[in-house]
């Protein structure tokens, strides 16, 4: 049995403007100590589904369908009570930007401290004193003077260590990080990332992963899935993923990277914006923006279906899927696009996916 | 900074401020029109002259304007603020009336309180529901129903009609209990106008900070959800209640004096309108200058429970 097992969730947010279908039919599953990549532009979902395994979804949001199996049982079945004994004892979540994250007003100690006492049951020194041992984990010099700080006396960098710190300090299971390091500064992210890395691996806490940079996945993560206007389109270990993208929206995410060592002048980047949610394009939502796109891809919805295969990889096991056309042979043409690696053996080395021909995008 | 420094600071700030207050009130006697002697002593031609000197003299009304002022400024800091042709001294006509105002006021502020934080966070709690309508609709009501006139449809309805309140404040101690009681229409009535506003500020102030990303961090803690309203955003959204709450108290005072005429009640406000009426201006200087004083030091509180509120404000 997975972790987490989340089968077709649907979310839906009602709006004045209209329902959006944030999260449509996304399955996926992570297993104990898995680092789990979920990459997407802004709006694609991610966030949404993440806070959905919180159950943390505010009005107008609604969970629609799908379950959440956290070790077996369904989340969304459980009551108030049930669901705040899980959050941030069993799964715990950092955010993206640690200073609004934090209270203003309690110091940084105080609001590590409180989750501890709820959840672990210790008595204010006991509760002090496992918080200093966590902000000593997460690497912040002289914890038991800073324990009394506020947040604006800490660093960006700091400030989000002591939210790693409150995420870890009940020893979670699930560690769900939404954008933890796209406030920071680069050389702050690496060191953020590792940090991470390091402390999932000595608790044994699972990561799910969301980030809309496919260099940070790389780095972390073992499996990825890739999502788009609300809906998974490719799901593949890392390597897979960038060695052998098969949707054309995960390549134009990959080509989009810029590296060390670029010949191009100019960066590349996925023409068009992510479709209005409330009213997306017939077919596949991508179709618009796809360089390969043709006429039947906005009529088929493409289900997403294993690329050698062609069989259905909807489920919440398929290791490999993605969601194209090309894949169900509904499509004329390939996919005219070849992938570059330039380097060996390091999962982060310098890659190149460059495409090589461009299909009609006037469809 | 350390927060002894922000109060230390915020301290030396109330002087100069102190001193304005005290300019603007000594000047009430400059700029009365005609002979400020001859006011005092009610316009009366038959005066007895002697008199009119020896109040000459005692104003200092022979020296510049500037010394008189210091002198002035003297004996108010020794709190006397002279000597009324009219009712005798000041500073004990003050002292006997002081004590009921503040009980009114304090009283009338607690209501206020009371009844303003618990229904702005209920109605923030549940915005755009029934008893945010509810709610809304009731300040309203609150903020436009004039205090005089609520004041006295309290009296005819709860004294008069119903008669669980005596209509004119019983001939007893200040703090005896009969006293209270009738105290508590006044006090609803001067509370009512200030709860209101109070109220929409408490909860437009935490319908904003409910939408803050530290709520959501509150709650991944598994936090439940009455410590996450009351612990962590209720503090945040007070921030803005205290500013309302301090500027209220130049209402509050207002408000005392038209609530002291309905009630009789014997405080500065009922003072203050016989004074003005009998152009008592010894009396009327030195209360305008005890709420000047009053509504900086209530200003000057707002600012340290800031402090102590939010830690930012100390640094």
């Amino acid at each position: 049995m997975a972790l987490l097992e989340v089968e077709d969730l649907e979310v839906r947010f009602y709006t004045e403007d209209g329902v959006v279908n944030a999260v449509d039919g996304v399955s996926y599953r992570i297993e104990r100590g898995e680092k789990f990549g979920v990459v997407g532009e802004s709006g694609a979902g991610k966030s949404v589904t993440a806070l959905s395994v919180m159950r943390l979804i505010d009005n107008p949001g609604q969970i629609e369908g799908g379950e959440i199996r956290f070790k077996g049982e369904n989340l969304l079945d459980m009551d108030e009570e049930e669901i705040r004994s899980i959050r941030g004892s069993e799964i715990a979540m950092v955010f993206q930007d640690a200073q609004t994250a934090l209270n203003p007003v309690y110091s940084v100690g105080e609001q590590i401290a409180e989750a501890i006492r709820l959840h672990l049951g210790y008595d204010d020194e006991a509760a002090r004193d496992r918080t200093i041992e966590m902000l000593e984990r997460v690497g912040i010099p002289d914890p038991a003077d800073r324990y009394s700080d506020y947040p604006h006396q800490f660093s960006g960098g700091m400030q989000q260590r002591a939210v790693i710190a409150m995420a870890l300090s009940c020893d979670p299971d699930l560690l769900i990080c939404d954008e933890p390091t796209t406030a920071l500064d680069v050389t702050i992210e690496a060191q953020i990332l590792e940090l991470l890395d390091e402390l999932a691996d000595e608790f044994g806490t699972a990561i799910q992963l969301i980030t809309h940079d496919l260099g940070v996945v790389a780095e972390t993560c073992d499996r990825v899935m890739v999502m788009y206007a609300g809906k998974p389109v490719e799901k593949a270990p890392v390597e897979d993923i960038y060695y052998d993208p098969k949707m054309p929206y995960t390549v134009g995410l990959m080509s989009s990277i810029p590296r060390i060592g670029d010949e191009r002048d100019r960066l590349q980047t996925i023409p068009g914006t992510m479709p209005d949610l409330i009213q997306l394009p017939p077919g596949c939502s991508f179709h618009p923006r796809c360089p390969y796109a043709e006429e039947v891809c906005t009529q088929i919805e493409p289900p997403l279906v294993d690329p050698e295969t062609g069989e259905p990889a909807e489920g919440v096991d398929a290791e490999r899927g993605a969601a194209c056309l090309a894949y169900t042979g509904d499509l004329q043409n390939e996919l005219g696009y070849e992938v570059h690696v330039e380097g060996e053996s390091h999962r982060s080395a310098v890659r190149d996916v460059e495409e090589i021909t461009g299909g009609d995008t006037d469809v | 900074m350390s927060l002894r420094r922000y109060v230390i600071k915020r301290l030396l700030m109330v002087i100069p401020v102190l001193f304005g207050v005290s300019v603007i009130t000594f000047s009430i006697m400059q700029l009365v029109p005609g002979d400020i002697v001859d006011v005092l002593l009610g316009m009366d031609p038959n005066a007895d002259p002697e008199a009119a000197e020896r109040l000459r003299q005692e104003l200092h009304l022979d020296r510049p304007i500037w010394e008189q002022y210091l002198l002035w400024l003297a004996g108010v800091l020794q709190l006397d603020f002279g000597f009324s042709p009219i009712t005798g001294d000041v500073s004990e006509t003050i002292v006997t009336r002081l004590p009921a105002t503040i009980l009114l006021g304090a009283m009338g502020w607690v209501i206020a309180l009371v009844l303003a934080i618990p229904a702005g966070v209920y109605a923030a709690v549940n915005k755009d529901e029934l008893a945010d309508d509810v709610s809304r609709i009731a300040a309203l009501f609150g903020i436009a129903t004039p205090n005089f006139w609520l004041g006295l449809m309290l009296l005819l309805v709860f004294s008069l009609w119903l008669g669980w309140f005596p209509s004119i404040p019983p001939d007893v101690s200040l703090l005896h209990p009969s006293m209270l009681w009738y105290l508590l229409l006044p006090a609803i009535t001067l509370g009512t106008a200030s709860t209101a506003l109070l109220m929409r500020i408490m909860r437009s102030s935490m319908v904003e900070e409910l939408n803050k990303e530290y709520v959501r961090t509150a709650r991944a803690k598994g936090l439940p959800e009455r410590t996450v309203v009351l612990k962590h955003v209720l503090r945040n959204s007070l921030i803005s209640v205290v500013t309302v709450a301090a500027l209220m108290t130049a209402s509050i005072v207002d408000g005392a004096v038209v609530i002291e005429v309905v009630f009789s009640w014997p405080g500065l406000g009922e003072q203050l309108i016989t004074a003005i009426g009998q152009r008592d201006l010894l009396v009327v200087q030195g209360i305008v200058l005890l709420v000047g004083v009053s509504i900086v030091i209530a200003n000057l509180l707002a600012d340290l429970v800031y402090a102590w509120l939010d830690p930012r404000i100390r640094y």
